[in-house]
């Protein structure tokens, strides 16, 4: 068995455990146990997105323990989640605020939180995973496009990229991608400049 | 509500709370009082809401997590519809694969399915959306809003979710690949995009 089919079946027994833990957690919300065992998985896996969502859930569903009992745990996830993330969560460690239902630390993965709307720059339509992942298929896809001179899917993948980019607000994937391509020479033309400004325009919105 | 102040606080629904709000081809006044949340181009006040809404149902629907209060501001999304629901729809899927389907079996929008795949599981959405339909008419109250369909025994991830809405009189399913990821801002959204856009499209 090679070495990515061994990956490739780790993250499943991951993704398997972090979801039977949800729903344990769903139906115990106080339960630290399963709060642990799917925190742990989460940190098996390379996305941050389910590691935050699977803590913001914990600091919400055992709340009393969170000031006084944390410390081992929040050691274990050090270094895995945003520095803004990781922080918002030791404001929560130190009192200085706590999660409510809807959340800014909430993610798609969690299952007691809600992700919440209630912060303009927050309003991203994409997570930082998702736009790492399509940056890197992108640049793939165009490169491989590119090598066998086959500009007409060139063309398309480019249009394609720069539809999700606008709708989806995702800025992290056009600057991954417009670094990556830049370092290989790629001809950038007035398309890459009209998506840029569409998106520096959303942000000025 | 006296410790809401509502001239500056905003409502919008969180995803429970559009799983409630439009679950059902024959809305109650309650669900109704919900949708209006999203009917407009922009948040709505909580004092608007309220001059037509009760506080009980106000304090009911933010008990159960429906509701969520702002203290700022939100356009509904402005894009034509083909320019924006695809792409917003890829997070509802763990596998980023997911299509929109009409109530009648057409695809509205798909990313990562080919045009094949989205066209076979747009009609078999729209025969599950009849078939739950008919049910509830033979006296059945099917009050789910999904379906998903599993390949392991211990039916933990599935593998293809049909999620079911109806907005403002037609019928959509949302069909999902893999991990469905539906407690999701984006969720939101494509709802009030639907709900706001008079199904602009681009194309």
């Amino acid at each position: 068995m090679s070495d990515s089919t061994l990956i490739k079946e780790s993250e499943m027994v991951a993704r398997r455990l972090f979801r039977l833990y949800s729903r344990k957690i769903f139906l115990a919300p106080n339960n630290r146990h399963f709060h642990e065992q799917r925190i742990n998985a989460a940190l098996l896996l390379n996305e941050k997105e389910p590691l935050q969502g699977a803590v913001a859930d914990f600091f919400y569903g055992c709340w009393y323990d969170i000031p006084y009992d944390v410390t081992n745990m929040f050691t274990r996830i050090q270094g895995r989640l945003h520095p803004h993330v990781e922080q918002a969560f030791r404001d929560c460690i130190d009192k200085l605020t706590y999660i409510q239902h809807s959340s800014v630390l909430a993610t798609r993965w969690s299952v007691l939180v809600t992700p919440s709307l209630n912060e303009q720059t927050q309003r991203l339509r994409i997570s930082s995973d998702d736009a790492k992942e399509i940056a890197k298929d992108i640049t793939t896809e165009l490169m491989t496009a590119r090598d066998n001179e086959d500009w007409n899917t060139v063309e398309q993948i480019e249009n394609e990229f720069f539809s999700h980019c606008v709708a989806r607000n995702d800025r992290l994937a056009f600057s991954i991608v417009w670094f990556r391509l830049g370092k290989s020479d790629w001809q950038f033309d007035e398309r890459w400049d009209h998506c840029q400004q569409s998106l520096d325009q959303t942000v000025k919105a | 509500m006296s410790y809401l102040n509502v001239d500056k606080t905003y409502f919008t629904l969180t995803p429970a709370g559009i799983f409630e709000a439009f679950s059902q081809n024959e809305s109650t006044d309650e669900q109704l009082s919900l949708q209006v949340l999203l009917s407009h181009h922009e948040t709505m006040l909580a004092a608007d809401w309220l001059e037509t809404y009760s506080d009980k149902w106000l304090e009911d629907f933010l008990e159960q997590g429906w509701i969520e209060k702002l203290s700022i501001f939100l356009p509904a999304p402005n894009l034509p519809l083909d320019q924006f629901l695809p792409y917003v729809v890829s997070s509802l899927s763990g596998n980023r694969r997911a299509v929109i389907a009409s109530d009648e079996g057409f695809c509205l929008a798909r990313i990562g399915y080919s045009q094949e795949e989205a066209d076979m599981l747009c009609v078999a959405a729209a025969d599950f959306s009849g078939f739950m339909l008919r049910q509830k008419q033979r006296g059945w109250s099917v009050e789910s809003q999904a379906i998903s369909f599993f390949q392991q025994v211990d039916l933990l991830i599935p593998e293809t979710s049909f999620v079911f809405l109806w907005i403002d009189g037609a019928g959509y399913a949302i069909i999902i690949d893999g991990e469905p990821l539906t407690n999701n801002r984006a969720f939101v959204e494509l709802v009030w995009a639907l709900k706001t856009s008079g199904l602009r499209f681009a194309n």
